[in-house]
């Protein structure tokens, strides 16, 4: 009734305004047509319809919901599955954990000195140990220092190609953001064909190169290449990009430096994308195996990551600890940076 | 948002200085904890018996000289290794200048003797009579308790057998007085007979005492008391009858003596009654007195039963009488011990008297001798040496001043210590391998146990063959007979015994990017022979390619990581 009402006030109004008064046969519409009972049918049939298709609505929501979260969480699980595999059985007993996946390196070549067998028993993957210890973290980090050198070995790595590379690709993205010209697009071009490469195409020149330097076998093979890899200065540039042009413009006019528009400008408004990057990147290099494995023949320079790759039937006793004390350095990075890489990737549509 | 990366900035730092710390301590935990061994591979070939022993030459014929005790050498005429012959004078003694000794000897001997004398001489004294008088004392003491004794046992049964006795002899008394009441009534009863008859007589031989006052020969016989006539007139006698009425004074004679005669008869069987009467009464009357005094008896005996000890009493004064004598007897032992040994003492102290005399005696006779003696000579011919005395120097009991060794046949041995196992190889008759010294040949003449320690090492003995062996010279020995080739032979430093037998530690080596990594594995074996240098073993699970642990840190056990040190892999030898 209220909307009946506001109608015919409104039509008032209208008549009013124009100070017209026109009489316009109104055609009766089908619920005026409508005697009271059927309309009150038409009613609750209505009401009866659309209270069902709410409740399918809902049903079918509730549904695909349920659904969706078990895929989500199925696939949540089977991520973090390894990861808590890893941290409980890392306090397991060696003897525990040789007597339950020492059957799996049967199947390796040179198992015992025999070649390779087919497995005796199923291993038995188990997630709650029989008896909690802290051997193996005993073991690891007091009984085994080559465990600590190859760590160290890791950070030497890491760290100089993590920071070289973002200082170069700071510059080389603020470049290429800035002076956008036809040989720098070429450059750019072929920052992007190295970038799509795959790394192992770039190996054995890499090799070369490192030997014709003489820094083959040296910390020097895998820095250089990685403070000067294309990956940074590519998702760098494509977000300095983003920089409107009138903050460097105003800058400029305000008498501005180029090092000043770098440093207090651009730098700035990249810092997510730089953090991003940086846990990225850190990320990327603690996990090297191909690298150091090729250029590194010295298994005392190798960092952590090749060891955790060439785990085999001695050091099955120690293998999950290792990899749990491995995985904390990324963890805390990832932690310190989240806010960072989340905002970071959003806005430059990393991966 | 700022406190939480402040937070994991501080979690990365302990983490970055953890790892920074462990690794600068990681060797210095790596040697505390992993002990460090030598390992060697074990090699094919055979054991040199390098065990070696060094012994002293010794001259088995020398002849001491022994010096004069208390007595100052003067000069020594000799020097080692000078040639003497038996008799040479080796050394002067200075003159004795005070024989303090000699008196004091002599003054001891007097003083024995005078012992001696006044021992012999000094009464001998019995002091056990005391004790056996005592002891004799109480064997009556103890008999005359036991009899007490005996008698308190027997105090019931003797106021038993007393009453008995009472009791019977007062049944027969009553017999007995009963009867000589009744023989004592039928006596009087008898008399009371003979009286009648007797005074029936009596009128009678008044009669005849009247007839014989007329003249009348009548008799009485003596024995039977008859009365006899013979009638001068008629001739007849008093038993012929007699009429009705005796008229004749004969007649009235014979009737006289015949009724007396019968009153005789009649009472020859009253008397006869009489008498048996008495007799009855005689015998009872002493067998009442023989009761009588039974009965007596018989009350006296039970009062004294009945004044006799208990019987616990008696056996107290018993086992007092006993002690007393035990006591007396242990005594008496103890007198008779002890007297024994004072005997014995005296006994002993007299022979160690004449001992200590003839000791005396030959003691002076060898002082004085030594008194004189002024000079020390060669006891046999040879070599001397060893001189122990300096000129100037007292000689003490029994010293021995120097030696002389033969100078041709000198019998020289030296003895040799090694080990038993090394020891057991060697026999009697080898040639032992002289190492060090100048010999010719070193022969095995006896192996015994080393007294220091008989089970671990034994001593052998050897003779040295050589003419120009001096004693006091060093010579070693190489106790070596191996010539066997054994497949795995190792330092026997490797090789570690317990309860369960021998074995060594193999070192299993495994390479890894973590670096080698050494554990040792234990496994049994035999040791088939060992020259306490290297060892031969042998053992199935032995892998003979593997390095073998000859030394190390501390004590391992199965499965234990360790570190190498001195591994050199050209030792390995095929």
């Amino acid at each position: 009734m209220d909307a009946e009402l506001r109608k015919q006030r409104r039509l008032a109004a209208t008549k009013a305004r124009r100070n017209v008064f026109t009489e316009t046969v109104h055609p009766k519409s089908y619920f005026e047509l409508m005697t009271d009972e059927e309309r009150e049918a038409f009613f609750a049939r209505e009401r009866k319809r659309s209270t069902t298709a709410l409740k399918q609505r809902k049903i079918r929501k509730t549904i695909l919901t349920a659904i969706g979260l078990v895929i989500a969480c199925s696939i949540s699980l089977l991520a973090l599955v390894p990861i808590f595999f890893t941290f409980l059985n890392s306090f397991m007993s060696s003897d525990e954990i040789i007597s339950n996946y020492s059957v799996i390196f049967q199947s390796m070549s040179g198992h015992n000195s025999s070649g390779a067998t087919y497995l005796s028993r199923t291993p038995v993957l188990k997630l709650i140990p029989e008896e909690v210890t802290i051997k193996q973290y005993t073991t690891l980090l007091f009984m085994n220092p080559a465990y600590l050198f190859k760590f160290w070995n890791s950070i030497i790595l890491t760290l100089p190609i993590v920071g070289g590379q973002m200082a170069v690709a700071c510059l080389a993205s603020y470049s290429f953001a800035r002076y956008r010209k036809k040989r720098r697009e070429v450059l750019f071009f072929s920052y992007i064909i190295l970038m799509l490469m795959p790394f192992q195409v770039t190996l054995v020149p890499n090799y070369m190169i490192a030997d014709t330097l003489g820094i083959l076998n040296t910390y020097w093979a895998i820095i250089l290449p990685g403070v000067f890899s294309t990956f940074a200065i590519f998702l760098l540039t494509k977000y300095m990009r983003q920089i409107p042009s009138g903050y460097i413009e105003a800058a400029t006019i305000d008498g501005a430096t180029e090092w000043q528009i770098f440093t207090k400008i651009a730098i700035p408004l990249c810092k997510n994308a730089i953090f991003a990057l940086t846990i990225l990147l850190f990320i990327d290099y603690w996990n090297m195996v191909e690298q150091p494995l090729v250029l590194l023949t010295d298994t005392e320079l190798q960092p952590l990551s090749v060891f955790l790759a060439q785990i085999n039937e001695p050091e099955i006793g120690i293998a999950f600890a290792a990899s749990a004390v491995y995985m904390i350095p990324p963890l805390l990075i990832f932690l310190w940076g989240e806010e960072y890489l989340v905002e970071g990737i959003s806005r430059s549509g990393i991966k | 948002m700022k406190n939480r990366r402040k937070t994991i900035i501080r979690i990365m730092v302990a983490f970055v200085a953890g790892l920074a710390l462990l690794t600068f301590f990681s060797n210095t935990i790596m040697n505390l904890t992993i002990p460090k061994v030598m390992g060697e591979y074990a090699t094919r070939g055979n054991l040199a018996y390098t065990n070696t022993a060094t012994g002293t030459i010794k001259v088995e014929n020398e002849t001491k000289i022994t010096g004069v005790e208390g007595r100052t050498i003067d000069k020594i005429l000799v020097s080692s290794y000078d040639t003497v012959n038996e008799g040479d004078v080796i050394a002067t003694l200075k003159p004795v200048e005070n024989s303090d000794d000699l008196k004091e000897l002599q003054a001891q001997l007097l003083t024995l003797q005078r012992e001696k004398e006044y021992a012999e001489r000094a009464p001998s004294s019995n002091t056990l009579t005391t004790y056996e008088q005592a002891v004799d004392t109480a064997q009556d003491t103890l008999s005359e308790a036991q009899e007490a004794l005996t008698a308190a046992q027997n105090k019931q049964a003797t106021i038993d057998s007393a009453d008995a006795t009472i009791l019977d002899q007062s049944a027969q008394l009553a017999e007995y007085q009963s009867a000589l009441d009744y023989a004592t009534a039928e006596k009087a009863g008898y008399e009371d007979q003979i009286k009648a008859i007797d005074d029936s007589i009596k009128p009678l031989a008044d009669q005849i005492t009247i007839y014989q006052s007329y003249g009348y020969q009548i008799t009485i016989e003596e024995d039977t008391g008859y009365y006899r006539f013979t009638d001068p007139d008629t001739g007849l006698t008093e038993s012929d009858p007699v009429g009705t009425t005796p008229v004749t004074d004969g007649e009235k004679i014979r009737e006289l003596c015949y009724q007396i005669n019968q009153y005789i008869d009649a009472k020859a069987p009253i008397q006869s009654d009489l008498d048996a009467a008495q007799a009855v009464i005689d015998s009872n009357s002493a067998s009442i007195a023989a009761c009588e005094l039974a009965i007596t008896n018989a009350e006296t005996a039970k009062e004294a039963a009945e004044a006799l000890p208990s019987v616990s009493d008696a056996q107290k004064l018993v086992d007092t009488a006993q002690t007393g004598l035990s006591t007396a007897q242990q005594s008496l032992s103890d007198a008779q011990v002890n007297a024994g040994i004072e005997a014995d003492k005296a006994q002993d102290a007299a022979d160690d008297r004449d001992k200590s005399i003839e000791e005396l005696e030959t003691k002076i006779a060898e002082l004085e001798a030594k008194i004189e003696q002024t000079e020390i000579k060669a006891p046999a011919s040879g070599y001397v040496y060893n001189i122990s005395i300096e000129e100037g120097s007292v000689m003490e009991k029994n010293q021995t001043i120097a030696y002389v060794i033969p100078v041709d046949d000198r019998q020289c041995t030296a003895t040799f210590t090694f080990p038993s196992e090394v020891a057991s190889r060697l026999s009697i008759g080898d040639d032992m391998d002289v190492t060090m010294g100048y010999v010719d040949s070193c022969t095995i003449i006896n192996i015994k146990p080393d007294p220091d320690n008989p089970r671990e090492y034994k001593q052998v003995k050897c003779a040295i063959n050589d003419a120009y062996a001096f004693p006091g010279e060093s010579i070693t020995v190489r106790a070596d007979k191996s010539n066997k080739d054994y497949e795995c032979v190792i330092p026997s430093s490797a090789v570690n015994k317990d309860n369960s037998g021998y074995f060594v530690y193999q070192i299993i080596g495994s390479s890894s990017p973590l670096g080698d990594k050494y554990t040792v594995k234990r496994v049994d074996v035999t040791v088939e022979d060992d020259d306490g240098t290297y060892a031969a073993i042998s053992g199935e699970k032995l892998d003979k390619d593997a390095m073998i642990v000859v030394r190390s840190e501390k004590p391992l056990e199965d499965g234990e990581r360790v570190r190498l040190e001195d591994f050199d892999s050209d030792k390995k030898k095929t």
